[in-house]
């Protein structure tokens, strides 16, 4: 009878496969399964185990389809074992009330078949290890190698399944020194029990690779993945056994799951397992397993994705040993960059075709971990980047890395890891940083600039030296200086790209962190650093760059002034200060706007005046007469008129009117050759309409102050012979 | 018996345990009809009662009561040849007149009965009581079947059966089986080892299958009969792999191997292992096992239940050494296949 049956089977094969067809199968199976179903439950309520028995074993019969996608098995196999489950309680109630049977173990046995066979002896066994009727340390030993019986991968994975499910709560989980551990096992059983079906299951899904025409490849191999939850499964076992302690995963458990995985050859079902086991053993197993984990990942099987393996694991431990924000997670006798670092250089030397990517992304994983877990030991950080840059170099020495590749992303995304993690001074620690940046082309040079500059922003870190201020400078060379590898862009660096604003606005507030508090003479390193910098980043950066720092110079002026009493060459060095604003200020009128180095030039002046040291007239004197030698004043003065007049706050403009009368004034008595009387007296004339105008309020008293003392000036001036002709009324 | 159909005046019943005691037994006698017989064994005295029955108000002339023990062969295929192999014969009664019903004992002490009660296709080994009242013209006759089982001691040599076969270069397994002689309520526990596979196998299964040979000479009859089917594996094993076998014998209707029974007939048991390929293509190795009764008696309670679980365990090599050692690149046997011109090419 079941021979016929299976020369059906094989006939239909093919026609099993189609969609339609699948549905109606199913639905088939399904109505067989509840019509033996209930012919069971009405039977056992008669009391009729043996009956029972038999309709159970047709509805198991059903279960030995080999017409069904393992998606359709897998539901007709959740409604058998339901139903299946009926049975059980029965029989478990029947012991209760002591009327069990007790020959079943050996009664269905005598089954023909063996799949209906197997499942009711597992049902069975299950219910005489509960009732005490047979010792469970036999019945599971029996129960699992019995299973092997069954060498058809879906059917052998379903029943193995239902048997790793039946024997969920009798696992022996006792130390080996109990008395009653021979009859009812001990820990060891139950590790003997699932390592053997962990390691029959992975064989038999190892069995499903799929060798037939590479068009069903792709589903197949879906269909396959879909299962792997059922090897899974063994492992979630092994890790919910109490008695498993570290000395036992790394005796018994490890070694023998992992003498499967590498035996299996299998990279599906590698990569699957290696995963399972990081996620569900705790991380005090791996920390005292690493070199034997990782000596079995150099054994995997060569298209094996090891490093999402090894990311996998570094990552989890990383987060480990962070937890609770401490590094005391990890045992100090553990070297754990040590054994990751040398075991990550074994299975790259090992994997020959490793894609650079992988490779990054794997240094990438160990900067992190060295990072987190030994965050004050620099050299390990600084060891993972020059290993990273001596990747590169071996494959071809000082080429970069092309834009836009897998390699490049990784690398952008490990450089971010320090500036992620660290503040900016410790990165500047790491030395090799810079080196790795440098594998990297313009593009990707760039985005990792912006993300430090925005880093330091948001951070408000404070870079205090000039040493670190020249180290930062180094690593942000792509955003100061023209980049030779990026002709294409150099042409869109100007005032009307957006991008390019954005970008040099970024590196000119960066200025406002270089600070040093208690060491004006330090910061004043850092203006020259800056300024030896900047300059070589043409006009169009300085426009952006230098005005910060001559303000900063400004700034520090004062900061002398204040310390005059400590430091008596404080004027010496406002001096020099000044005289390196001049400078800077100077080039900036390269530029085709004037306003930009008048108002500096202007501020300048200002800030002589209030430090007012012995020299600081010559200075303020020296500021205006850069605008007269460069006769380009005349044209600033021209223009801040015409901006003057277009003011609509009156009593700004009007306060404006009368700096730049002061302004002309100024120049006048400087002889600058186009300012004459006649100028000063429409000015005049001008100023004086303008401020009838403005209302009488408190606000406004202050300018007319101002405005009264010009024209008390001006009174007293015209006096002179070089004022003749001025008109101004009393 | 009684052909004339006048002997309805008389009746009789065999009365063998009277205390109730004797083991009984529920035989098949042919497709449809089944009786219950009382198991003796070898040397056992066979005794009891012979009750005649008269009907009310009649009597019965006769030449004496006769009543025989009677061990006998019948070829089922040719009625006519039935061979005794024991007559034991008592006179119950001298020639006279039975008015009334009587009950009459008899003892036939320490009867040696040589083999074992079969009932098989072509030959049927009987032992059975005949009462005989003999009259002038016909005799009324009476008939009692008894069923004798035959007990064995241990065995004193029961060696595994271990042994390597194949086809060249497509499939060479390895099967143990824990014995060569198994008692009827034994438990046959053992071991397939794939050694090689390169045919795509979809299931095995393991047979028991009984050969009644019958007749000498040109007259032989030989008659296989598979007596239980059992699937040990389901789907295709690679090679490594090995697969337990454990066969319950109770539940099966088996008898005791017998060779050669009186130069009549041989029932003899098998093995079959057969595995069968995607395309329905058959390949089997069949190993004779030798079949014997065991006493029944009330034995150790955990050890009865611990085969229920047993599982085959190599001997170790010191009670080897009668076996070949095999060598795993050579096939010692070859496989039988149903059709030998179907054997896959690779």
């Amino acid at each position: 009878m079941s021979m016929q049956k299976a020369v059906d089977n094989s006939r239909s094969s093919n026609a099993g496969l189609s969609m339609d067809n699948q549905e109606k199968l199913l639905a088939d199976a399904l109505q067989n399964v509840r019509q033996h179903a209930f012919a069971m439950k009405r039977v056992l309520d008669q009391q009729s185990v043996m009956e029972g028995l038999k309709h159970a074993a047709n509805m198991l019969g059903e279960l030995r389809t080999s017409l069904l996608s393992p998606k359709n098995y897998y539901e007709l196999h959740v409604v058998v074992v339901e139903e299946l489950h009926h049975l059980e309680l029965y029989l478990t109630d029947e012991f209760e009330h002591g009327r069990g049977s007790h020959d079943l173990y050996e009664v269905v046995q005598y089954a023909g078949n063996i799949v209906p066979r197997l499942y009711l002896l597992i049902t069975i066994g299950h219910v005489y290890i509960r009732a005490n009727e047979l010792p469970r340390r036999e019945v599971l030993r029996d129960l699992v190698e019995m299973c092997r019986g069954v060498q058809h991968p879906l059917r052998g994975l379903f029943l193995r399944n239902y048997l790793l499910q039946c024997v969920k709560s009798l696992l022996p989980d006792t130390e080996e020194e109990n008395q009653e551990a021979t009859k009812t096992g001990t820990i060891l059983d139950s590790l003997d029990f699932i390592l053997l079906n962990f390691s029959e299951m992975n064989k038999l899904w190892v069995r499903m690779q799929y060798q037939g025409h590479t068009r069903d490849l792709q589903r197949r191999e879906q269909e396959r993945r879909e299962l792997r939850i059922l090897v899974g499964t063994n492992l979630v076992r092994l890790s919910e056994l109490e008695c498993v302690n570290v000395e036992r995963y790394k005796t018994i458990v490890l070694p023998k799951i992992m003498e499967q995985v590498v035996s299996c050859r299998d990279s599906i079902a590698q990569e699957y397992l290696m995963e399972c086991i990081i996620q569900v053993f705790p991380d005090e197993y791996h920390l005292n397993t690493l070199n034997e984990f990782l000596k079995a990942c150099r054994e995997l099987s060569a298209s094996v994705n090891i490093r999402n393996i090894l990311i996998s694991l570094i990552d989890r431990l990383t987060a480990y040993s962070t937890r609770d924000g401490s590094q005391q997670n990890i045992p100090e006798n553990i070297q754990l960059f040590d054994i990751f670092s040398e075991q990550i250089a074994e299975v790259v030397k090992s994997r020959i075709n490793m894609p650079p990517e992988d490779i990054v992304a794997l240094q990438s994983a160990l900067l992190n971990l060295s990072l987190k877990c030994y965050r004050d030991q620099f050299e390990y950080g600084n060891k993972v980047l020059e290993n990273t840059r001596k990747i590169f170099d071996n494959i071809a020495l000082d080429t970069q890395v092309q834009t836009g590749t897998p390699a490049a992303k990784e690398l952008v995304k490990m450089l971010k890891i320090p500036i992620d993690c660290y503040d900016i001074l410790d990165v500047l620690k790491l030395n090799h940083y810079k080196l790795v940046l440098q594998l990297l082309s313009y593009r990707e040079r760039h985005t990792v600039c912006m993300y430090i500059i925005n880093s330091i922003l948001d951070k408000e870190t404070i870079i205090p030296t000039a040493e670190q201020v020249t180290q930062l400078f180094e690593l942000l060379l792509t955003l100061i200086i023209d980049q030779t590898d990026s002709a294409l862009e150099t042409s869109r660096q100007t005032i009307t790209n957006e991008d390019f604003v954005e970008e040099q606005n970024l590196v000119a507030r960066l200025y406002n962190n270089f600070q040093a508090p208690n060491d004006p003479d330090q910061q004043y390193h850092i203006i020259k650093i800056c300024q030896d910098t900047f300059k070589n980043g043409g006009l169009e950066r300085m426009r952006f760059t230098y005005p910060p720092i001559i303000m900063q110079a400004y700034a520090l002026t004062f900061r002398y002034k204040n310390i005059r009493e400590q430091d008596e060459k404080w004027e010496k060095k406002c001096q020099k200060l000044f005289q390196l604003c001049n400078q800077l200020i100077n080039t900036l009128t390269k530029l085709e706007t004037n306003d930009l180095p008048l108002r500096l030039y202007l501020q300048g002046a200002l800030a002589a005046s209030e430090i007012g040291s012995e020299n600081a007239e010559t200075i303020a004197y020296e500021f205006f007469s850069q605008v007269h030698d460069n006769e380009k004043v005349l044209a600033c003065l021209k223009k801040a008129t015409k901006l003057t007049t277009q003011i609509m706050d009156q009593s700004v403009q009007v306060q404006l009117y009368n700096e730049l009368l002061n302004t002309y004034i100024y120049f006048f008595n400087q002889n600058l050759p186009d300012i004459d009387i006649t100028l000063l007296n429409s000015l005049i004339e001008k100023l004086q309409n303008e401020m009838s105008k403005i209302s009488s309020n408190e606000n406004d008293e202050f300018i007319r102050n101002q405005i009264q003392k010009t024209f008390d000036y001006l009174r007293q001036q015209s006096q002179l012979e070089k004022f003749q002709g001025l008109q101004i009324n009393n | 018996m009684d052909i004339l159909g006048l002997g309805s005046k008389v009746d009789a019943d065999f009365i063998l345990d009277p205390q109730g005691q004797r083991k009984q037994i529920d035989v098949k006698i042919d497709d449809t009809k089944r009786s219950s017989q009382y198991i003796y064994y070898d040397g056992e005295d066979v005794s009891g009662t012979v009750q005649v029955k008269l009907k009310k108000n009649s009597k019965v002339e006769h030449q004496g009561i006769r009543l025989e023990f009677i061990g006998q062969i019948e070829m089922l295929n040719d009625r006519s040849t039935i061979h005794e192999f024991i007559n034991l014969s008592k006179l119950l009664g001298f020639p006279g007149e039975l008015t009334d019903s009587s009950s009459i004992d008899f003892n036939f002490g320490n009867v040696e009965k040589p083999y074992e009660s079969y009932n098989g296709i072509n030959i049927k080994l009987r032992y059975f009581l005949r009462l005989t009242i003999i009259k002038r013209f016909s005799n009324n006759v009476f008939e009692r079947d008894i069923c004798v089982q035959q007990l064995s001691q241990y065995p004193e040599i029961n060696n595994s059966i271990k042994m390597e076969v194949g086809i060249e270069d497509c499939l060479h397994i390895e099967f143990e089986y824990n014995k060569s002689k198994y008692h009827l309520k034994d438990v046959v526990v053992g071991k397939i080892y794939f050694l090689l596979v390169r045919i795509k196998i979809k299931h095995m299964e393991i047979a028991i299958i009984k050969k009644e040979n019958t007749g000498t000479g040109p007259n032989i009859y030989a008659e296989n009969e598979t007596i239980a089917k059992y699937e040990i594996m389901d789907g295709a094993p690679v090679r490594g792999e090995s697969i337990p076998i454990r066969l319950f014998l109770a539940g099966y209707e088996l008898t005791p191997t017998m060779k050669d029974v009186q130069r009549k007939f041989s029932v003899r048991y098998f093995l079959n292992l057969v595995l069968v390929d995607e395309e329905e293509r058959r390949y089997f190795k069949q190993q004779e096992i030798f079949l014997w009764r065991k006493q029944d008696k009330d034995t150790d309670k955990t050890k009865q239940s611990a085969k229920q679980y047993a599982h085959y365990q190599r001997p170790t090599p010191a009670n080897q050494s009668e076996e070949n050692p095999t060598e795993n690149s050579s096939v010692n046997e070859v496989l039988s296949s149903e059709n030998n011109s179907d054997i896959p090419s690779d």
